[in-house]
């Protein structure tokens, strides 16, 4: 079992997680998001990881508050969380405000993959394979 | 470029985007130790230097603290 510490007064759930591509790692924090379908990441990281956005790359429609709009769907290498690794994670590129301190959102395509655990009093969440 | 460790880093870029080379990572994948490639108040400006990426191992993380009061996130 994997456990990340997060700060539970914080606005949203950072989890440090590593992309793995066809050009390298990058690790950067993501939003913990069990409403999202879909890991998302940005325009920019999908590109420098080796991921080409041009067509025939499928697009997917994507519910937003406000509007539905249609994003590429990519299949990243590897995700890993705290050394919990899923291959072949399929992940929306979508750019999030600017104004958010995280790159994307760790949803369930990767999510799913796991038993989740939730502590608020200590500010864990954990990770574990399912038996 | 010398090495340095993260806190080290986050002290010294403090409240600024930092992309760096991963030397070592924590049992959480949160860097120890870091060669720092390139640092910005401005996030679009690391991200065009995302492309160094070329087969290693990189990490592009805000030093600062997310603002509490008066701020909210939601993405539905």
């Amino acid at each position: 079992m994997a456990e990340i510490r997060f700060d539970p007064k914080a606005p949203s759930i950072l989890v440090p997680t590593a992309l793995f591509g066809p050009k390298g790692t990058l690790t950067v924090n993501m939003v913990f998001d069990t409403g999202a379908s879909f890991v998302t990441i940005p325009r920019a990281v999908a590109k420098a990881l080796g991921y080409s956005l041009r067509r025939p790359v499928p697009r997917v429609e994507m519910i937003t508050a406000s509007r539905v709009e249609r994003a590429p769907l990519i299949v990243l290498d590897r995700v890993a969380v705290a050394g919990e690794a899923i291959q072949n994670v399929e992940a929306l590129v979508h750019d999030l405000p600017p104004q958010g301190m995280a790159e994307g959102l760790l949803g369930l395509s990767f999510l799913r993959h796991f038993k989740l655990g939730l502590d608020f009093e200590r500010g864990l969440v954990e990770l574990s394979r399912p038996s | 470029m010398e090495t340095l460790k993260w806190e080290v880093v986050r002290r010294t870029y403090a409240n600024q985007w930092v992309l760096a080379e991963v030397l070592a990572a924590d049992e959480e994948g949160r860097p120890k130790e870091v060669r720092v490639l390139a640092h910005s108040r401005v996030r679009r400006r690391i991200y065009r230097k995302l492309q160094r990426l070329k087969g290693r191992h990189l990490c592009l993380l805000y030093t600062g603290e997310p603002p509490r009061e008066g701020y909210a996130v939601a993405f539905p």
